[in-house]
């Protein structure tokens, strides 16, 4: 998925992966750069762009991180968080 | 002056929302126990109907699978959109929804809503869990959400059941659909469209809520435990091993309760009918084959015992969440491991406890390995052949013998075969689409006395109906078979329906080690595993109560090579033999495919694993 809008972020740098952040931090989702059916899922989820996400904690031997959005708390894996690009200084 | 008539109309409604909103619980309170449950047709997905009557309607409610949306992606989903839309014809088209929200996390369901409210049905919101919202000092502004929406909103609690009379109101005046004043997206739609109802929702919750959230008061506190990254797994660990010893101890004297109360009703029916054939059919025939469904319920209600109360608490995802990765190298996930825990007791409760993986594949993948896992009905077996085949010497010092090795290996030669499979199946036809894997964590809740209950109820009935009526058939054909024809008015087993198929067999198996009589074992097995062992000991004539197997192990040890042996009991770690665990993977899968594939996958690779091992054994002169 691409958001027109979200091209300007690019040129801004001002956005990383979820996965980058640090426990507590949060960010505004910018884009998913994962496929059209997970983008889909990821957004019936709360992944939404404008979304502010926060990221709580990582679980142990790289596995799912624990993020924090619309006020409930959900595990999915790094594969996934990887592709969600926030930006931390909206 | 007469009162008016009303006219009792009827009424179907649905009830959706997302996963753990509540939905269960608000259609228990509203049915009770007048409920039918089965599957959708050829799906893994619960088909839940149920009804009521309110003053002046019957109403039938069908309880939609959890999702997210509608958009067909998933079973789930497609059902639920189906439902809604009139297109399944399992269920009667639903004149209504009744949408329920969790709505301590408004804005997450309003997208479901909003897409609910698209389809053009007729919608209601529920707003569950009112309690909990006050108790953490937020507001929400139902009339203004109302208003908004253009459709009837209510805060309930379904646990504690209030305002339940209002949603009773609500569905006795139920109104066509409302005329939603705002911008209709299509419902099923383009990423774009998707972002905007997404949009749509943030901008209605910003809203309607009043006073935020406050966090929960000791949830944190408890994940920094829960989901530790070094106590996470310990505690993991205790509590498995809390459920594993409630399931081999706490539920044996149940067991032996059970198996004493069924062995002395058949020994009075033995005692009190006439010699003949009805003798025999109700006392060995039936009351020993209920018995032996039975005796299974003990492990059943344990194992539900402990998922619903550690599901309703909300420990279940946090401790798939930690062990997820351990399982993802697996090709399955975190959810996958504690039915396969489970299983290591028996596959059926296992193979039940995989409702709780939403996604279709890894469920799929998990009940297919589950019967890998060396369950408590091989062990008897495994203990006779070991006993009598197995010499007593110690290797690697005094506390490891050879016994226990062999026992040891029989364990991990399951488990690799679970492995293998489950990473053969995970890369090939069950390979998860681009289906992002997730797991919600909800805030820890007490759960309901009520609704363990249930749960515990729903999950025995499941097993005595559908498990229960296959084992007492089986059991019944295989005594028909092992009893008849008669010879001067014995049984001979030799000469007996079983005798014959054994005998028949006996070639097939022979390239395996064994002779016409572990044919009929083996065939007995098909009821449960150990019921070979009485059968081996009927046909060698010789006492099998309880600890003294000593007289069939001499028997077997005449008649087999220790090579044989160990062949065996590799057939025994791969082959399906347990035709309950059969019925009950039909129904939870919704048909005969699964069950099929895995009969035949299971006894392929029993048999090509014995064949290896006997000829390579022969070929390096072991036997």
């Amino acid at each position: 998925m691409d958001l027109n809008f979200t091209k300007q972020a690019v040129r801004q740098g001002g956005e990383k992966p979820l996965t980058a952040l640090k426990p507590g931090e949060a960010g505004v989702v910018k884009r998913l750069s994962t496929s059209d059916e997970a983008s889909l899922k990821l957004m019936e989820l709360g992944f939404g762009p404008g979304e502010v996400v926060t990221f709580l904690r990582a679980t142990p031997l790289g596995g799912p991180i624990e993020v924090e959005l619309m006020g409930y708390r959900l595990c999915i894996r790094r594969a996934e968080g990887d592709r969600i690009f926030v930006d931390p200084h909206p | 002056m007469s009162t008016p008539i009303l006219e009792r109309r009827s009424l179907t409604l649905a009830i959706g929302g997302n996963p753990n909103s509540g939905k269960t619980t608000l259609f228990n309170r509203l049915t009770g126990l007048r409920q039918k449950v089965a599957n959708y047709a050829g799906a893994t997905v619960e088909k839940k109907l149920g009804q009521f009557h309110t003053a002046q309607t019957d109403v039938q409610i069908i309880d939609l699978p959890g999702t997210y949306g509608l958009t067909p992606k998933s079973e789930e989903e497609r059902i639920a959109s189906e439902v809604i839309l009139g297109m399944n014809k399992e269920v009667p088209r639903p004149e209504g929804v009744l949408c329920i929200v969790d709505s301590t996390c408004l804005e997450k369901s309003l997208y479901l809503v909003l897409q609910m409210i698209d389809t053009g049905i007729p919608t209601a919101l529920l707003l569950n869990m009112s309690d909990e919202l006050e108790l953490r000092g937020a507001v929400i502004d139902e009339q203004r959400l109302s208003r908004l929406l253009g459709i009837p909103v209510l805060l309930i609690s379904a646990t504690k059941g209030s305002n339940l009379d209002q949603v009773v109101d609500l569905i006795d005046h139920w109104k066509g659909p409302a005329d939603s004043s705002f911008c209709k997206l299509p419902v099923i739609p383009t990423l774009q469209e998707a972002a905007l109802r997404r949009a749509k929702a943030r901008e209605i919750a910003r809203v309607v809520i009043r006073k935020p959230l406050q966090p929960h008061p000791w949830s944190d506190k408890v994940d920094a435990v829960v989901m530790h990254r070094v106590w996470g797994p310990l505690l993991f660990a205790a509590i498995v091993m809390l459920v594993f010893q409630a399931i081999f101890s706490w539920a044996q004297p149940f067991m032996n309760a059970i198996d004493f109360a069924f062995t002395s009703l058949s020994g009075l029916l033995k005692h009190l009918l006439p010699l003949g054939f009805w003798n025999s059919f109700l006392s060995d025939g039936v009351v020993a084959g209920v018995g032996s469904v039975v005796v299974f319920l003990p492990q059943i209600l344990i194992v539900f015992f402990f998922i619903a109360i550690l599901e309703n608490v909300g420990y279940l995802p946090r401790a798939a969440a930690v062990m997820d990765r351990l399982l993802n190298a697996m090709g399955l996930q975190g959810k996958s491991f504690l039915p396969l825990i489970s299983s290591y007791a028996c596959a059926i409760p296992g193979i039940m406890a995989t409702r709780t993986i939403e996604n279709k594949r890894d469920r799929l993948a998990t009940i297919f390995v589950a019967p890998f896992m060396t369950c408590s009905a091989r062990l008897p077996v495994y203990a006779l052949l070991i006993g009598a085949f197995v010499p007593n010497t110690s290797i690697l010092g005094r506390f490891f013998g050879l016994r226990a090795m062999t026992l040891l290996g029989l364990y991990v030669s399951g488990f690799i075969a679970a492995l293998l499979t489950a990473l053969g199946l995970k890369s090939t036809i069950l390979r998860s689409r681009g289906t992002p894997f997730y797991l919600e964590i909800p805030p820890y809740r007490i759960p309901a006395f009520k609704t363990i209950c249930i749960i515990m109820w729903e999950r025995s009935k499941v097993f005595l109906t559908q498990a229960g009526t296959i084992i007492l058939l089986v059991n019944v054909i295989l005594w028909f078979l092992a009893s008849y024809p008669k010879k001067d008015g014995a049984v001979v087993v030799r000469e007996s329906f079983a005798g014959h198929i054994g005998r028949f067999i006996e070639p097939a198996i022979k390239p395996l080690g064994f002779d016409w009589k572990i044919g009929v074992g083996l065939l007995s097995a098909q009821a449960a595993r150990e019921v070979m062992i009485s059968t081996l000991g009927t046909i060698y004539r010789v006492q099998v109560k309880g600890e003294k197997q000593v007289g069939l192990q001499q028997a077997l040890r005449k008649d087999m090579t220790p090579l044989a042996a160990v062949s065996l009991m590799i057939f025994f770690a791969f082959a399906m033999q347990c035709t309950s665990t059969l019925a009950i993977v039909r129904h939870e899968t919704g048909g005969w495919k699964m069950p099929a594939i895995m009969f035949v996958y299971m006894n392929s690779m029993a048999y090509a694993a014995s064949f290896a091992v006997y000829h390579a054994g022969k070929l390096l002169g072991w036997g």
